[in-house]
Order: structure tokens, then C-alpha cells, then sequence
């Protein structure tokens, strides 16, 4: 469906990856407290178990981003609990890789290429899959979760930066290709957020320097709600 | 015919395509579909995915291993993946030809199947018409999610290499109703569909495309099983808008056929169809199908005999077997017209890139 600033919310049909910590955590939230539908996955028992405790309005299941084989399950059961079709796709699941972190000469190459796994590969399968389906309704949202990592070299962010920046330009050409077809792609930079991934790679971060989660998913939602998707990249 | 042998092998656009009306027949291929159309013509795909319907397990009863292949949905709506028709295999797996498996063990009512740990299913009933033909349902919470992790998708004896979930999956999939791949759609890429829809339209609708073959010569005279269908209610209104201004309808798939006639005969939009096409009851309300080339005697080639003559049908599988066409599901394409009106365009095509016998 083509999204435009008169889309409501509570037409819309998100699939979320990574719903069960921080800014997923916080956008299932948001998104169910205004009304929209909401699938969502964890990789783990634990968080699934939260995630259905937690948001007994979400659809969530269990499934891992990362893995090549799980992928036509992830959009199968958002199909099946969202009615057929997804509507936005948030690529929001992500992984540091192995903390602390390390200078990239330190770097396991498998480490490195789990973090691809999960960072590009993943979001650019499942958008394969679920952008196929957009094409023959009419339009459709993909947003991935990016990082500064993306655009600045901080030393030890190896892995995931490089992820981020190829995830930004994963948004570029889709957009070039798909973008007349309504089917939009935006890079979302959330800022510093006050959460696990945060603290794992800066352990002694300052959480009042932090964002919190709830903000940015606020933000984002309220972006979506604007319903202007001209621009590749934003920073919330 | 020569099967589709290579099991990731897309083709796409070099896809051969043989064009056949009551004229005759022309060859090209699926980069030229769009010459062989008209602008008016509505373009109708099914964008149902295609689930790892072939589950290995254990009866409980009885300790025997067995193969459980999910035929068609049963469910009370889409969201509810409990409910199947299902037909057994006995041991053995995709190499031995369906023919040739060893018969599955005897099912009764109360049955309870389990395939590893945390998916099993009771059986409801054995269908009257067949000992392997089983109403199921699945139990737990999780059904979907299992059926993923414990099922792999149906294979075909003739392939070379195992097929992944992948390699069955079309460029549209939303839902996954089928059990087999609605595999018209296979030659469609991004780029072509990009390319059509510059110049058609091009809707969708939901089609449980299921077994194509069960090895069982009485359970394949059964053939197609009740499959559901859903078409939305803007493809019904585009293709009363299509046929008020004189465009005609193309079927991209058998399932898109079954579905639609359905849809227009029962007047609902979603259901279990029974519908068996062929020549004694032709689908009316398509003029054109686009699909794969299946043996003389499959359900298939009755539907296409709906369409058209049954002794041109023959004809046109002979010739395009000599033309060296690939069938079955990961092979060539044939786009059928059932009425006397040629596309405008077919001239064209014609001299571009075949030629006419």
C-alpha cells in the first residue's frame, strides 16, 4: 500500500525485527499504544517469552534474522499474523559482534561475518521477500535502523560500522530502484541510545549522555505518521 | 517432455515461451511477454508463497516412520494453520520416484503423528476416498513456526539437486497457502514485473496451489484436492473493469484460474473451491493462461483443454517437445488464448522473434 501523510496509523501493518530489547522494545510499544498492528520476533526463548508477557497485542515468534533458512518462516508468520501483508518493515535487529570490542586486526573474520549476518544480510533478505509483495500492492516502508557508526570511523566499531554503512547504502539503491514504485526505503540514525547494545560497547557511558529508547521510537513513529519519505537518511 | 532438471535454475527473461491461439503457435521467449499482449489486457498473479509442506514423522501407534505432505488448507480462515488435507508416503525420500515408495503405514481416526519434538498432529478422519488421503489437525500454539523448522519443501524425483525453500519461492509470495509452487511466476523477476507494469495492470489474489502428483494413480484421479482461495475484492473489480472496456483477462498460473472461476461462479471471494476445469467445464472467465508445460493426462493439461482444442493441446506439447521445450515446474512457458481474437501486438511478435506453424 503506498504510505502518505493521510495513512493512519491504525491501518498500518509494521513487521519489527528485534522487538524483544531497546529501540524494538520501544517501538512495539509505541506502535500498539497508537494503534497500529505489529509482528515481531525474538532469537531467544527469554525474549520471547517477555515479548508475550510484556505486549499481549503484538503477534510475536520466535525466529533469528541472521540465518539464512529462517527467513521465509519470519515473513510467513508476519503474513499470517498481520493478515497477508506488511505494510512497513523495520530491519531493526542488530549485533556488536563479541564484546568488548575490538581494533579490526582483532577481529575474528567468523565474528565479522556474523555481524554481516545479522546486520546486512538478514535486512536485505527479508526485504527481498517482503518488498517482492510491496511491488504488487502498490507501495510500501522499509526502515533500517542505522548508527553515526555508519558515516564515522570510531575505532573498534569495526564490524558494526561497516554493517551500518552498507546498510545506508542498501537503502540508497533500493530507493533508486524501487522508490518510483512507492516503495520507500529510509536509513534511521537514532542517536545515542540508553540501552543493552549501548552499554555493551561503552561500558562507561554516561546514561544521562543517552537517549531514551522510548524517545527515538516516538520520533520514528511520528516520522512515519508524517508520511514524507524523501530523503535516504535521517537522524531522529 | 524433457522435467526441468536443474533445481535453482531460473531462467527469467530467457525463459522460452511458446504463444498458442486457434491460429496457431509462435516461439519466443518471457523477455517478450509483453509483445504477445494487449495494453488492456489485466495481468492476474497468485502471491501465495509456498510452505515446507512435506513433513517427515513418527505414528505413534505403531513406532513407523512416515511421510506426511500437506495437500490443501483447511483451516476456518488464513490465519488458522491447524487444519489440513494431507496425504502419507511410507519410508523413502525425494530420489525414489512417488511411484516407487514403499506403501505408508495404515491411519486410522485418533492417530497421533509426531515430527520431532514440538509439532505433532492428530489425524480427524482417512478420507473415504483414499487410505493415504487424512484430515489433520495440528496441535500447540505454534503451528506456523513449526511446520518451518520441521518441514522441507515438496520435492520433484526428476530434480538433480535437493531444493531449498528458496529455490520454491515466487517474487510475490505474501501468505503461504500453497503446498506446491504456483511456478507460472518463476520466470518473473523484479525487472520484468517492473517492465509490465508500465504497461498493465497487474493484480492479486490467493490461490493454495497444492499436490501436483501423489505417485497414487487412484489419489492423483483426484486431483486438484479442494483448495482455498481468497481474491480481493479490487481484482474482482478490476477484471469487471477490464471486461467492460473489452480487455481480457491473463491467468498467470492454473491456481489463478481455478481461483478466479471460482470467485465468479460461487460469487464469494474466498472459499474452498472444488472446481475441476477441463473441457467439459471450461473457465469462462479468463481468455488468456500463461503456465508450464505437464504430461497429457494430468489435471493440467485438462485445464489448458478447457481453453483450448484437446487434439491442438497435443499437438502443441509434441511441437514443443521437439522444439526441445523443458517441462514441468522449473521449465518453459506456454500463453494460451481461448478466443478467436488475436492481441494486436501478436504480429509484431511474431516477426521479432519466432516464427508460425
Amino acid at each position: 500500500m503506498t504510505i502518505t501523510n493521510k495513512t493512519k496509523l491504525k491501518d498500518l501493518k509494521f513487521l519489527i525485527t528485534g522487538g524483544s530489547a531497546g529501540l524494538g522494545r520501544a517501538l512495539v510499544a509505541e506502535l500498539l499504544g497508537r494503534g497500529a498492528s505489529v509482528a515481531t520476533f525474538a532469537r531467544s526463548e527469554e525474549g520471547l517469552a517477555r515479548l508475550c508477557a510484556d505486549f499481549p497485542g503484538a503477534h510475536v515468534f520466535r525466529a533469528d534474522i541472521s540465518r539464512k533458512e529462517e527467513i521465509h518462516a519470519i515473513a510467513a508468520q508476519a503474513a499470517q499474523a498481520l493478515g497477508g501483508e506488511v505494510h512497513v518493515l523495520v530491519n531493526n535487529a542488530s549485533s556488536l559482534g563479541p564484546t568488548p570490542l575490538r581494533l579490526l586486526l582483532d577481529t575474528e573474520c567468523e565474528d565479522f561475518e556474523a555481524v554481516l549476518q545479522a546486520n546486512l544480510l538478514g535486512p536485505f533478505r527479508l526485504s527481498k521477500v517482503i518488498a517482492g509483495n510491496m511491488l504488487l500492492h502498490g507501495g510500501g516502508l522499509i526502515v533500517n535502523i542505522s548508527s553515526d557508526a555508519a558515516v564515522s570511523s570510531y575505532p573498534r566499531w569495526g564490524a558494526y560500522s561497516v554493517s551500518k554503512a552498507a546498510l545506508d547504502h542498501l537503502t540508497r539503491i533500493f530507493n533508486a530502484e524501487l522508490g518510483e514504485q512507492k516503495i520507500r526505503s529510509v536509513a534511521v540514525d537514532p542517536g545515542d541510545l540508553r540501552t543493552a547494545l549501548h552499554f555493551s560497547a561503552v561500558p562507561d557511558a554516561n546514561p544521562e549522555n543517552l537517549k531514551d529508547p522510548a524517545l527515538a521510537a516516538r520520533e520514528l513513529v511520528d516520522y512515519i505518521e508524517a508520511g514524507d519519505f524523501s530523503l535516504d537518511r535521517i537522524r531522529l | 517432455m524433457k522435467a526441468a532438471s536443474y533445481t535453482s535454475e531460473r531462467r527469467g527473461d530467457q525463459t522460452r515461451l511458446m504463444v498458442m491461439d486457434k491460429r496457431g503457435v509462435a516461439f519466443s521467449t518471457f523477455a517478450h511477454l509483453s509483445g504477445f499482449l494487449d495494453p488492456s489486457d489485466l495481468l492476474v498473479v497468485n502471491e501465495s508463497a509456498v510452505l515446507p509442506a512435506s513433513l517427515s514423522g513418527v505414528l505413534e501407534r505403531t513406532g513407523e516412520e512416515l511421510e506426511i505432505r500437506l495437500a490443501a488448507h483447511e483451516g476456518e480462515h488464513f490465519a488458522d494453520f491447524s487444519q489440513w488435507l494431507a496425504v502419507s508416503f511410507g519410508k523413502g525420500d525425494w530420489r525414489s520416484r512417488t511411484e516407487e515408495r514403499g506403501a505408508p503405514p495404515a491411519l486410522r481416526a485418533g492417530d497421533r503423528l509426531h515430527f520431532g519434538d514440538e509439532l505433532s498432529a492428530t489425524i480427524l478422519s482417512v478420507d473415504e476416498r483414499s487410505p493415504r488421503l487424512l484430515h489433520l489437525k495440528f496441535l500447540g500454539r505454534r503451528i506456523l513456526e513449526e511446520i518451518y523448522r520441521h518441514g522441507e519443501v515438496i520435492q520433484y524425483a526428476y530434480h538433480r539437486d535437493p531444493l531449498a525453500l528458496w529455490d520454491a519461492q515466487t517474487l510475490i509470495g505474501g501468505l503461504p497457502l500453497s503446498v506446491e509452487p504456483p511456478s507460472s511466476l518463476f520466470s518473473l523477476s523484479a525487472e520484468r514485473l517492473l517492465a509490465l507494469k508500465k504497461t498493465h495492470r497487474v493484480v492479486g489474489l490467493l490461490h493454495g496451489a497444492g499436490l501436483s502428483s501423489t505417485g497414487d494413480i487412484s489419489l492423483d484421479a483426484l486431483l486438484p484436492l479442494p483448495e482455498p482461495y481468497f481474491v480481493p475484492e479490487a481484482t474482482l473489480q478490476a477484471v469487471r473493469e477490464t471486461k467492460a472496456n473489452g480487455g481480457r483477462i491473463v491467468a498467470f498460473g492454473t491456481s489463478v484460474a481455478r481461483a478466479l472461476e471460482s470467485a465468479l461462479e460461487s460469487g464469494k471471494g474466498q472459499g474452498i473451491t472444488s472446481l475441476k476445469l477441463g473441457p467439459e467445464r471450461p473457465a469462462h472467465g479468463i481468455d488468456g493462461l500463461l503456465t508450464g508445460f505437464h504430461e497429457p493426462g494430468t489435471s493440467h493439461f485438462q485445464l489448458e483443454c478447457g481453453l483450448v482444442e484437446e487434439t491442438k493441446m497435443h499437438n502443441a506439447f509434441e511441437e514443443a517437445k521437439a522444439q526441445g521445450f523443458i517441462g514441468h515446474e522449473y521449465g518453459d512457458l506456454i500463453l494460451l488464448w481461448s478466443n478467436e481474437k488475436a492481441p494486436r501486438a501478436y504480429a509484431y511478435a511474431i516477426a521479432q522473434n519466432g516464427n508460425v506453424s
